[in-house]
């Protein structure tokens, strides 16, 4: 950082004083006391240093730890490949993550097609839902070790599953179905409840 | 004071500090360095192959002088804040400044029919761009052996620089390319000449914030002499230091072989059209090489620095003669050259890492063999070697390149009555790009490592040097220590 007083009379310096010398006592500013100055540094490093280990310490046992941790972090990505799946069935219309690129691909996604029908705009949304908060709960997932871990990863999970339902419920009214997909990542979200229980007795034990 | 080599001063939050600035210069410095700016001043600006030619090839012979002198400026500095920080708090905004000034040529200027003139804005945008980059850089990379005594901390501190580089440095290229792409499509409504301008605001925004970190969050803990060196001597140092002779004449000779950077531009614009198609191809390279940082120690512990060069040439050179030969028929061909430019790609990674870190810690060892034969250290005249020589090459390069274009049958004209370019190519130009991208620079590059041969800073006599210097800063720290300014 810019210091702005001498290290050895403690006369306050201009931000623009450039000289190596104090105007006040005439000692060398940048090289006064350097054997003490260098001690302090070297001192502070190890300090941020061991704090550093510790953070990255809990994030590995956090992630990886053990091979539960591990089948855990993986499961948090297979949402991705079930939404590949038939998600839900809008009026006769396939909705699933491959069918939504393909529409993108091909130039007819936009503002209008996704208005025009209120379920497949909420099934849609859906599927937003969960990739958006799936990513929350792996970074959530990260910090298992630290204080307060399961109850953030069930906070977490309790969320997901609930917008996942909740807004799948007002498909299902307006007249839309579940498919293959929808079931799947459901199931997928209640093992990863079970896992956070899991894992937490591992970290713990 | 004990052995500095395990002793760390340099924490994490000054590594990632000087990291990060690292990656604000250098947002801005590839949209200039990384093969884009002769596409810039040919099909956006619309100026002649032959003008660009040459205005390059000047400005970089003008950096022959320019680098060498900043670094001799920089070396008789001595504030209290140091002799390299000063520069690095004060340059960032005139940077920025110019940094915007020298991409917004073709749209000030978009009205002006006269060529004379978008040449000479060009001359002078450039030459002022390049000023005070200079005056940012040389400091910049002075830091790396004057933040610590301890060589291990140097060589975290260029790790940091590079990898945060690498990681968000890159962005300007990555966002430039899928821009062009956007505009070239009409996806955007924004001209080519209008991505460059808004890429350049960006940089100068938000990159040169980042640069600032250099000045205000890092600190010069090696001992300096008090005794100010004039000019001439930095000059004469850097003429006896002989294992910085050889680095110099290497990074020269090396030159030859950046012209792949210029055809890998050409060759995604114009053989592939497709620029983004670098993103993809650069992926596996790019997670590989954040992995490669961290195998640096262990490489270190089993090679010695000049092995590893030797190694990375050879190893270059055989990747290079297989991928074009592989893509001899194929070049064009999405199903081969992705996967084929990718695992090429991905080896490169490693070698490109490594080289970006080794070269920088040698020209460290270059500046302790100075310190060691004559009591003078001399950061700024040796990283301006650095510096100068990433721009001569960089120029002569491009320069080559550009050279090269009308023999290979590659040129753009612009459409009468419009500012479109059209390009006009002749019938092997693809296969010849082809070549220039894969194969040619790495035979060329054989020869930038005849100078190693004679490079000695290593084993034994390094580590006598390193401890000599060790008890010598003790003896100068004590002195200075008392407040005693005439020490």
């Amino acid at each position: 950082m810019l210091d702005n007083k001498c290290p050895k009379c403690g006369k306050k310096l201009n931000a623009l004083y450039l000289k190596q010398e104090c105007p006040n006592c005439g000692a060398n500013i940048l090289y006064y006391n350097l054997d003490e100055r260098l001690k302090a540094d070297a001192e502070k490093a190890q300090a941020e240093v061991e704090a550093f280990n510790r953070f990255s310490n809990l994030i590995k046992t956090s992630a990886i730890g053990s091979p539960l941790q591990i089948i855990r972090l993986v499961l948090f990505f297979t949402p991705l490949g079930s939404m590949c799946l038939e998600f839900f069935d809008v009026n006769g219309k396939t909705v699933s993550l491959i069918a939504l690129i393909k529409e993108i691909i091909g130039g007819g996604f936009g503002l209008g097609s996704l208005t025009e029908n209120t379920a497949y705009l909420l099934s849609v949304l859906v599927m937003v839902f969960v990739i958006l908060f799936s990513l929350a709960e792996i970074i959530a997932s990260l910090f298992s070790a630290g204080k307060n871990g399961l109850k953030r990863n069930i906070a977490f999970s309790a969320v997901n599953l609930a917008v996942l339902l909740c807004v799948s419920a007002a498909v299902f009214v307006l007249g839309g179905k579940p498919g293959a997909g929808w079931f799947l990542t459901l199931f997928i979200y209640l093992v990863c409840d079970f896992l956070h229980f899991a894992v937490n007795k591992k970290i713990n034990a | 004071m004990s052995d500095e080599k395990e002793i760390r001063y340099v924490g994490i939050k000054e590594n990632v500090a000087y990291g990060l600035a690292c990656a604000g210069q250098n947002f801005g410095y590839n949209m200039v360095a990384g093969g884009y700016m002769l596409l810039f001043f040919t099909k956006v600006f619309g100026l002649p192959e032959a003008a660009v030619s040459f205005m390059i090839l000047v400005l970089g012979i003008w950096d022959t002088v320019n680098d060498p002198l900043m670094g001799a400026v920089v070396d008789k500095t001595r504030t209290r804040y140091g002799k390299l920080r000063p520069y690095l708090i004060f340059v960032p905004l005139p940077l920025s400044i110019f940094t915007i000034l020298l991409f917004a040529g073709p749209v000030i200027l978009q009205d002006v029919k006269t060529t004379a003139v978008k040449i000479v804005y060009m001359y002078v945008s450039y030459f002022l761009w390049e000023f005070f980059y200079t005056i940012g850089d040389i400091p910049f990379w002075g830091m790396s052996a004057a933040i610590s005594p301890s060589p291990s901390d140097r060589t975290r501190a260029i790790s940091s620089a590079r990898f945060t580089t690498g990681l968000i440095g890159g962005l300007s290229t990555t966002l430039l390319v899928v821009l062009m792409d956007l505009s070239n499509k009409g996806v955007i409504g924004l001209s080519l000449a209008q991505v460059f301008l808004l890429l350049a605001v960006v940089s100068a925004t938000l990159g040169m914030g980042l640069f600032s970190l250099a000045g205000i969050c890092t600190r010069e803990r090696v001992v300096q002499s008090v005794k100010e060196p004039s000019v001439l001597e930095g000059f004469k140092l850097m003429v006896k230091n002989r294992p910085l002779f050889m680095i110099i004449l290497s990074n020269v000779l090396g030159s030859l072989s950046g012209i792949a950077g210029v055809f890998s531009t050409y060759y995604y614009s114009e053989v592939i059209e497709l620029n983004s198609l670098t993103l993809l191809i650069s992926l596996p390279g790019t997670i590989l090489g954040f992995i490669t940082y961290l195998l640096i120690p262990k490489l270190k512990a089993r090679f010695d620095n000049r092995q590893i060069i030797f190694l990375n040439g050879f190893c270059r050179l055989a990747v290079g003669a297989l991928v074009f030969l592989i893509g001899f028929k194929s070049f064009k061909n999405y199903y081969v050259v992705i996967p084929l430019l990718m695992l090429q790609n991905l080896v490169f990674s490693f070698f490109n890492t490594v080289n970006s870190v080794i070269p920088t810690e040698m020209i460290g060892d270059t500046v302790d063999y100075m310190e060691w034969k004559t009591g003078e250290r001399n950061e700024g005249v040796s990283f301006s070697v650095l510096t100068f020589v990433g721009k001569l090459t960089g120029s002569v390069s491009t320069s080559i390149g550009a050279a090269i274009l009308p023999v290979i049958g590659l040129s753009f004209k612009t459409v009468a009555g419009s500012a479109e370019t059209i390009t006009v190519k002749g019938e092997n130009t693809d296969l010849y790009i082809w070549a220039l991208f894969t194969l040619i620079p790495h035979i060329l590059g054989l020869v930038s490592l005849i100078p190693y041969i004679w490079y000695d800073l290593t084993g034994k006599k390094l580590e006598n040097i390193r401890n000599d210097l060790r008890l010598r800063h003790e003896q100068l720290s004590n002195e200075m220590s008392g407040g005693n300014a005439d020490a």
